[in-house]
């Protein structure tokens, strides 16, 4: 018996600690290199939409800049001010990744690579963005600087008060699909010739609070316009301004990872998920042998994922392009958004959804065109 | 293997809350209760029921935490002031804690045997609840609801009584 067997047979939980390491390195192998390659995507958009030529050094076009980036930041000195709070300075950026990894868990690329198909899965990745907002308030008092401290409770105000709206209006496709489960509601949204289409497509309202989900995810992720957390002309750099090295790198990738898990969730839950209509993998790749092993399954599951992806991606894109085009919003200007207008807008989508369903027994906008009884 | 866990996690929940009741800095007693908190949330998925665990980090970690957080940063001189200076001030609140902890031992030891052994059955019951609180409990949901309602506007009500018109 080997040592590495013995350790395992004394272990007795030894499945659940690899579950996690797995768990840990497809997480680390999806969110680190996307979040890093969306670093260098942000800049060569920037770039183009400002008639520049950005980061063109580093590999062809540019493209290992965020490697060099990467290991600048681990290189960098971790230093701290003298007098932060060293507990929580250190455990903050932990909890924000924490809460952005961790709600990955739930989110369906393909029809069978998803971590766990809970059965309250969209609550579980609201739940878990409280800790986002947590890390960022105890990050910012912890360090010691009125920059941040500003920047913090601008975060922790924002966070709260846009994820009413954010629930109320993935509340209005719930109650269309009547599942928690991100899987089951991706699964309703199958088009199978006649019958239900994408979410967002089912009725007018909610069109509309797709609107609303998508300005509440903009506000819940601190991009512009909504980046009055980390304003750079106002606040040095916010929330994070005292961080540095791969702390620093650690905020920079849970704001990018939060970015992907909101595209995530529009695709999945107004968008179809891994679908597309007339488009059906399972019959295009019936039977593709080599050697003797049916890579059929492998093929439709890879262009699934493919079409997920791509959704993400087109999201990921519209999300740069406004931060381009609009200026940032002031406190009180996003605090009147907030309550004034999303939140009253969504609970009328919301009840307009509903009344929806219920007048129309639950058929969507195309089955009604179509003539489904 | 899954009992391990449980008390893996349970134990670290109670540790959690004794830090709570022991570090003598206030912000570090609200992190404790964090992990005290979320322990607690790890405790109801890991037996079966994953709604609760959701609710719990949502409502107490997402946002009573964030309150008390909020509250703790007005503190004036946080760090001097010691949550406990004295020794003695441990015994009243040691006291009353035993004596409960007494209380749920003894519930515990006469019901034990009564009590169905408790097996990890995973279904479908977020459906079941939601169906329920719309259905026989509806008229307790809407009266909870009222009630918040009425703090929120008497939240309002307060903050309000400065302003001039």
């Amino acid at each position: 018996m080997t040592t590495v067997q013995s350790w395992l047979e004394f272990m007795p939980f030894a499945p659940v600690v690899g579950a996690l390491f797995g768990a840990v390195v497809i997480l680390l192998l999806f969110v680190a290199p996307v979040g890093g390659i969306l670093t260098y995507v942000e800049r060569k958009l920037a770039a183009d939409f400002q008639e520049r030529i950005g980061p063109n050094r580093v590999g062809p076009f540019g493209i290992l800049q965020f490697l060099a980036d990467a290991i600048k930041m681990i290189l960098k000195e971790d230093t701290a001010p003298e007098n932060a709070d060293k507990f929580i300075y250190n455990l903050a950026p932990i909890l924000v990744m924490m809460g952005s990894l961790g709600a990955f868990a739930a989110v369906p690329f393909a029809s069978h690579i998803m971590g766990a198909d809970l059965d309250v899965g969209l609550f579980y990745i609201l739940a878990m963005g409280a800790l986002v907002s947590l890390g960022i308030l105890l990050g910012a008092w912890s360090s010691d600087n009125k920059w941040s401290l500003l920047g913090g409770m601008r975060a922790a105000a924002q966070i709260i008060s846009y994820e009413i709206p954010l629930g109320l209006a993935l509340l209005s496709v719930i109650t269309i699909s009547g599942s928690l489960s991100l899987r089951e509601i991706v699964l309703d949204q199958a088009w199978v010739g006649q019958g239900s289409f994408w979410h967002v497509f089912h009725n007018p309202f909610v069109m509309v609070n797709f609107v609303i989900y998508f300005i509440s995810a903009l506000a819940e992720c601190n991009r512009t316009p909504f980046d009055l957390p980390e304003a750079e002309s106002e606040l040095v750099s916010g929330f994070n301004t005292e961080f540095s090295g791969m702390r620093f790198g650690l905020y920079a990738l849970a704001e990018f990872a939060d970015i992907i898990l909101f595209a995530c969730v529009a695709a999945a839950v107004f968008f179809g998920g891994w679908q597309l209509p007339f488009f059906h993998p399972e019959q295009i790749f019936t039977d593709i042998n080599l050697m003797g092993v049916n890579f059929a399954p492998l093929f439709v599951t890879l262009s699934t994922l493919l079409v997920f992806l791509g959704k993400i991606a087109f999201f990921i894109f519209v999300v740069m392009w406004i931060r381009w085009t609009l200026p940032r919003l002031r406190m009180d200007q996003l605090m009147s958004m907030c309550w004034k207008y999303l939140i009253p807008i969504a609970f009328v989508n919301l009840i307009g959804s509903l009344l929806w369903v219920w007048f129309f027994r639950g058929r969507s906008i195309v089955e009604l065109l179509m003539g489904v009884a | 293997m899954s009992d391990t866990i449980v008390y893996l996690i349970a134990g670290f929940a109670c540790l959690c809350a004794f830090l709570v009741a022991l570090l003598p800095n206030i912000l570090h007693a609200v992190i404790a209760l964090i992990g005290c908190l979320f322990t607690t949330a790890a405790l109801y998925a890991v037996l079966g029921a994953d709604l609760l665990a959701a609710l719990q980090v949502m409502v107490y970690v997402g946002g009573t935490i964030v309150v008390i957080i909020f509250a703790v940063m007005m503190t004036p001189d946080l760090y001097k002031n010691k949550f406990i200076e004295r020794a003695g001030k441990y015994f009243f609140p040691t006291l009353v804690c035993s004596i409960l902890g007494a209380c749920f031992w003894y519930i515990y030891m006469q019901s034990a045997s009564i009590l169905p052994k408790a097996e990890l059955v995973r279904f479908a019951i977020t459906k079941k609840m939601g169906l329920a609180l719309v259905g026989p409990y509806a008229l307790l949901f809407e009266y909870v609801s009222v009630v918040l309602l009425f703090g929120l506007l008497g939240a309002i009500v307060i903050a309000r009584t400065g302003e001039r018109r």
